[in-house]
C-alpha cells in the first residue's frame, strides 16, 4: 500500500516497530448526538494516512477514542494486538501513541524544555518517593531525557528557545514545539490533528516536508487530520473520509479525490 | 409526635434562609463560574448599614431599602471591576482567591467600624408566637417565609416571563452564544451579581434579631447555604430554594434525633451533604450535567 | 484593562541567575540563619520560627494549589492533627519530639490520601466547597473529641527542656528544631517541583487532558499531591505546638486557612522562595498592623489577597524579577552572545 515501505516490512525506532492501526465500527454518542456512526479502516504500519472531512465529521472524536479521552459506545480499536479501548487514556502513551492537538495542547507557563520533556513522562519512573529524596535515580532520568530533548529540539531549529516559557511564542513555533513532544514520547504512531492549521502557505510546505521526513526517518505510521487538501495530497499514502460519522470513501489520494460522494459531501449539493 | 412536627416547622424556616443565600450563590455562579464565598459577608454588611441608618434616626423601613440599594450597587460594582476581567480571562483560581480575600476584608471592615458588640436589630413584627394546630412559629419567621416567597414569585417572573430573564438563562447556558444572538450578556453579568447581593442583605436584616449581629454573622448560614447549592444543584436556583429546605429540615432532624450529633456538632450534616452529593450525583438534584470537552 | 495593569500584570520567568551566585547566596543565609538565634532576643525567636511554621505547611500547600492548582481550605484540620499529635505525644505522654515528627507526618499523609480518595474525584470547585466544609467543622469536631483534646480548654503543652550539652535556652532550641524541619521542606519541596513529578503537577494545572494523554494518571497524582501536602500541614502543626506550647480548637479554623493561602499568594503563586517571603508576611506584617487596630492586621490578609491576585499575580517574587532582569540581562549580555529576537504573536494552548 506505501511507497516507502512495503506493508508487511516491520520498521523500528528504539526497538518499538511501528504499529498498525485497526479501526472497526466505532460508534459514539453525546446525549442524542451522533458523533461516530461505525467508521472502519486500516492504517498499515508505516503509511502516512489521512483523515479528511467536513467540519464535525467526528475526526477529532476519532482522535479522541483512540487517546481513551472519550469511550466509544461500541466497536474496536486496536494497535497491532493491543486494545485500546480496554486501556486508560494514561496508558496510551505507554503503548506508542503520541498526539497533537487542535487547538495546540501545550502547558503554557512551562519552558519549551519541559514542555518536550513531557513526553518522556510515560518512560520514566521516579514518583514521589524518590522525587522528595532527591534519589540519583531522579537525576539520571533528568539528564538522560534533557538531553534527548535538547537533540529533539535541534533537529527541529528550536534549541534556542529551550528555556523560553511556552506562552507568546509564535503559532507557527508553537506547533513545532508539540510536534517535538509528541516525537519525544516516541511512538509507534503518531496523530497530527490540524497541524497546517493557522500556518501561512510557506510554512505549510515545511511542514508536509518534516512530517514525511520524520516518517521516513523514525519509520512509524502516521494519522492526519487536515483541512489543508495541498498537503494531505502531497504526503498521504492513503486517504480515509468522513462525514458525519460515517466513512465514506477510503483509498489512495488520487482515487479518493474523484470520488462522487467525497465531492457531494465536500460541496454539498451545490455542485 | 409534637416535637417531630414543630423539628420540622423549625428546619423549614431555617431552610428558608439557607435557601435565600444559596439563591444567591447560584445567580452569581450562572454568571461567574464562581461559588462567591464572600456572598454571606456580603449580607452581613448589609445587615449593618440598615442597623446603621435606623440608629441614626432613619425609619426602619426606609433603612431596609436604602441598605438592600446600597447593596444591589456594591455587588454590581464589584462584578464589573474585579470579576468581569479575571472571568474573562478564564482565571478561576484568582477569582476564587480574591472571593476569598473580600470575605476576608469585609468581615475585618465591619469589626473596625461597629466592633464585635452585637447590635440589637428591631424586628420587622413583633407580638406572641403564632400557633399552628400544636406548632409554634415566631411572627418574625412567618415574615421571612412570606419575604422569601415573594422573592422566589419575582425571581421567576423575571426569569420565566420577560425578555431579560430569557438573556439572564442564555447567558448562562452558553455566554458566546449569548452574545453572538446580541443578548445584553454583560448587563445580566452585573444585574446577578447585584441582585445576588440584594436579597442577601435582606435576608441579614430579617434574620439578624435571632442570629445577633456582628461581624461574621452569617458565615455559619454560608456553610449550609454552599450544602444547599450543591444538593439542588449549583446552578439550578429552583433547586437552591429546594435544596435549601431539605438541608433546614435534615439538619434540625439529625440534631434532634440522632445521637452524636447535638446542637453542637450539627454542620458535620453539611459537610456530609455536600460530600455525598459530590459523589454520588455531582450535578446536584436540578442542575444540568457538566461535559468535558477536548 | 490599562497598560500599566497589563504591566504589573505580566508574568515573569525565571531569572537565569548562575548557579555560583545562588548557591553563595544560600549558603551566606544558612550561615546567618545558624548564627542569629544565639544573638536575637527570645521574641524575636519566636516569631522566626514561627515563620517556619507558616513556611513548611506553606510549602505543602504550594504543591497543591501552586503547582497543581487545587484550593483547599481544609489544611487547618490536616495542621490540628499535627498539633495535636505533638501535643498529645509529647506533651501528655511524655515522647521524645521525633517521634511526634513521624506520626504527624505519617498520620497527615494518611488522612490527606483518605479525604483525597472522594474529594480528588471532584472538579477543583467542587473541592473548594467540601474543603470549606471541612474547615468550618475542624473546630466543632476537636471539640467533640474532647476526651483527647480537652475541647475549648485545650491542652498546655510542655515539650521539656533543651538537652545540657547544648547550652542553649529553650527559645533557641526550638528555633533550631524549626529551622532544620523547614530546610527539609524546603528542598524536598524544590526537588519535587523541579523534576518530573513537577512536570506532572503543573501539566495537570496548566491541561489535563493533555497531561492525560501523555501518561499522568489525574486521580492517583492528585492523591499523592493531597495527602504530601496535608503531611506538610501537620508537620507545620508539630512545630506550631512546640512554639506555642499550647493548643486550642478555635485556632484552626477557616482564619488559619485563608492565612495559608495568603502566605503562598503574597510570595507569588507557584515560586517555592515566594513561600517563605509570604511566610515572613504574615508572621511580621499583620504584628505591624495591629499598632494601628486589631482589626488592621486581620484587613491586611484580606487586602493582599485581593492585591496580589488582581493586580501582581507573580506577587513579590515576580515584582523582585521585574527588578532584578534588567541586572541579570545586562550581566549576561556581556558574558555570551545575545539570544535571537522572537516575535510575540500567538497565545500557547489554553483551555
Amino acid at each position: 500500500m506505501t511507497e516507502a515501505i512495503g506493508a508487511d516490512v516491520h520498521v523500528t525506532i528504539g526497538g518499538q516497530p511501528a504499529g498498525a492501526l485497526h479501526i472497526q465500527d466505532v460508534r459514539l454518542h453525546f446525549g442524542g448526538v451522533t458523533a461516530l456512526d461505525g467508521p472502519s479502516f486500516e492504517v498499515e504500519p508505516g503509511e502516512i494516512c489521512g483523515l479528511i472531512g467536513p467540519n464535525g465529521a467526528g475526526k477529532t472524536a476519532l482522535f479522541n477514542c483512540i487517546s481513551g479521552l472519550y469511550r466509544p459506545d461500541s466497536g474496536h480499536v486496536l494497535l497491532d494486538d493491543t486494545d485500546l479501548l480496554a486501556r486508560r487514556a494514561d496508558q496510551v502513551a505507554d503503548i506508542g501513541i503520541a498526539r497533537t492537538f487542535q487547538n495546540l495542547g501545550l502547558f503554557a507557563s512551562q519552558s519549551v524544555l519541559e514542555n518536550v520533556m513531557g513526553g518522556a513522562y510515560h518512560r520514566t519512573r521516579s514518583g514521589f518517593l524518590v522525587g522528595s529524596l532527591g534519589l540519583p535515580l531522579m537525576w539520571r532520568e533528568e539528564r538522560r531525557e534533557r538531553e534527548r530533548a535538547r537533540g529533539i529540539l535541534d533537529s527541529l531549529g528550536l534549541d534556542h528557545l529551550e528555556s523560553r516559557p511556552a506562552a507568546g511564542l509564535p503559532l507557527g513555533t508553537l506547533k513545532r514545539i508539540e510536534l517535538a513532544r509528541a516525537l519525544m514520547v516516541r511512538p509507534r504512531l503518531l496523530m497530527l490533528d490540524e497541524p497546517a492549521n493557522g500556518l501561512i502557505l510557506e510554512e505549510v510546505h515545511e511542514l508536509a516536508g518534516l512530517v514525511r521526513a520524520l516518517r521516513d526517518e523514525h519509520r512509524f505510521s502516521v494519522l492526519l487530520i487536515e483541512h489543508h487538501m495541498g498537503m494531505v495530497m502531497s504526503i498521504c499514502d492513503h486517504l480515509v473520509v468522513l462525514n458525519l460519522g460515517r466513512k465514506i470513501a477510503d483509498g489512495r489520494p488520487g482515487e479518493v479525490r474523484n470520488d462522487p460522494a467525497v465531492v457531494e459531501a465536500y460541496l454539498g449539493g451545490a455542485a | 409526635m409534637t416535637t417531630f412536627f414543630q423539628q420540622i416547622v423549625d428546619g423549614l424556616t431555617t431552610g428558608v434562609i439557607y435557601a435565600a443565600i444559596a439563591l444567591s450563590l447560584v445567580l452569581v455562579y450562572r454568571t461567574s463560574r464562581l461559588v462567591n464565598f464572600a456572598q454571606a459577608e456580603m449580607a452581613t454588611l448589609g445587615g449593618f448599614l440598615a442597623w446603621q441608618l435606623s440608629d441614626w434616626g432613619v425609619p426602619f423601613p426606609l433603612a431596609i431599602a436604602l441598605a438592600v440599594a446600597a447593596s444591589f450597587a456594591l455587588g454590581a460594582t464589584m462584578e464589573r471591576t474585579v470579576v468581569r476581567p479575571l472571568h474573562e480571562a478564564h482565571n478561576e483560581l484568582a477569582l476564587f482567591v480574591i472571593s476569598l480575600g473580600i470575605l476576608v476584608v469585609l468581615i475585618n471592615v465591619e469589626a473596625w467600624i461597629w466592633g464585635y458588640q452585637v447590635k440589637a436589630v428591631p424586628l420587622v413584627i413583633d407580638g406572641p408566637a403564632v400557633s399552628i394546630g400544636s406548632v409554634l412559629v415566631s411572627r418574625q419567621k412567618l415574615v421571612i417565609v412570606a419575604v422569601a416567597i415573594v422573592i422566589a414569585a419575582l425571581l421567576f417572573v423575571l426569569f420565566q416571563r420577560t425578555r431579560f430573564g430569557l438573556a439572564m438563562r442564555a447567558a448562562a447556558d452558553n455566554q458566546p452564544s449569548a452574545r453572538l444572538l446580541g443578548l445584553p450578556v454583560n448587563a445580566t453579568m452585573t444585574l446577578s451579581w447585584g441582585i445576588a447581593a440584594a436579597i442577601g442583605t435582606l435576608m441579614a436584616i430579617l434574620v439578624a434579631p435571632q442570629q445577633f449581629l456582628q461581624p461574621g454573622m452569617l458565615l455559619p448560614v454560608l456553610l449550609y447555604a454552599v450544602a444547599a447549592a450543591t444538593l439542588g444543584g449549583i446552578d439550578s436556583p429552583v433547586g437552591a430554594v429546594i435544596g435549601g429546605l431539605i438541608v433546614g429540615v435534615v439538619e434540625n432532624l439529625a440534631g434532634t434525633y440522632v445521637p452524636g450529633i447535638g446542637q453542637d456538632f450539627k454542620s458535620a450534616v453539611a459537610f456530609l451533604i455536600i460530600m455525598g452529593v459530590l459523589l454520588v450525583r455531582p450535578q446536584g438534584l436540578l442542575g444540568s450535567k457538566s461535559v468535558v470537552r477536548v | 484593562m490599562s497598560a500599566i495593569m497589563r504591566r504589573l500584570r505580566q508574568p515573569r520567568p525565571r531569572l537565569p541567575i548562575p548557579r555560583w551566585v545562588n548557591l553563595v547566596v544560600g549558603i551566606a543565609a544558612f550561615a546567618y540563619l545558624l548564627y542569629a538565634p544565639l544573638v536575637s532576643p527570645s521574641y524575636s525567636n519566636t516569631q522566626m520560627a514561627m515563620v517556619c511554621v507558616y513556611a513548611v505547611a506553606g510549602l505543602g500547600l504550594h504543591l497543591l494549589t501552586g503547582m497543581t492548582g487545587l484550593i483547599s481550605l481544609g489544611h487547618g484540620f490536616f495542621f490540628a492533627v499535627g498539633a495535636y499529635t505533638a501535643a498529645i505525644l509529647s506533651g501528655t505522654q511524655g515522647w521524645p519530639v521525633p517521634v511526634s515528627f513521624v506520626v504527624a507526618a505519617a498520620l497527615g499523609w494518611l488522612l490527606g490520601f483518605l479525604f483525597g480518595l472522594p474529594a480528588l474525584r471532584l472538579s477543583p470547585l467542587a473541592l473548594s466547597q467540601v474543603t470549606l466544609a471541612l474547615a468550618l467543622i475542624t473546630p466543632s469536631l476537636i471539640k467533640r473529641l474532647d476526651f483527647m483534646t480537652n475541647g475549648s480548654a485545650g491542652l498546655s503543652v510542655d515539650v521539656g527542656d533543651p538537652p545540657a550539652w547544648s547550652g542553649l535556652d529553650k527559645d533557641q532550641w526550638i528555633l533550631y528544631i524549626c529551622l532544620l524541619i523547614a530546610l527539609v521542606a524546603y528542598l524536598v519541596t524544590l526537588a519535587l517541583s523541579r523534576g518530573r513529578t513537577g512536570r506532572a503537577m503543573k501539566g495537570l494545572r496548566d491541561n489535563l487532558p493533555v497531561a492525560t494523554t501523555l501518561g499522568v494518571r489525574a486521580t492517583t497524582t492528585k492523591s499523592f499531591v493531597f495527602a504530601t501536602s496535608a503531611a506538610f500541614a501537620a508537620v507545620g502543626g508539630v512545630l506550631y505546638t512546640l512554639v506555642i506550647q499550647y493548643v486550642g480548637a478555635d485556632a484552626f479554623g477557616l482564619t488559619f486557612a485563608i492565612a495559608l493561602i495568603t502566605v503562598i499568594v503574597v510570595g507569588g503563586l507557584g515560586s517555592v522562595p515566594g513561600v517563605i517571603l509570604g511566610a515572613v508576611f504574615v508572621v511580621f506584617v499583620p504584628s505591624w498592623a495591629s499598632e494601628v487596630s486589631p482589626s488592621a492586621s486581620g484587613l491586611i490578609y484580606g487586602v493582599a489577597l485581593v492585591v496580589f491576585m488582581f493586580v501582581l499575580p507573580g506577587g513579590v517574587i515576580g515584582v523582585l524579577r521585574a527588578i532584578g532582569h534588567p541586572v541579570v540581562s545586562r550581566f549576561h549580555a556581556r558574558r555570551s552572545t545575545a539570544q535571537p529576537p522572537v516575535p510575540q504573536e500567538q497565545e500557547a494552548g489554553r483551555r
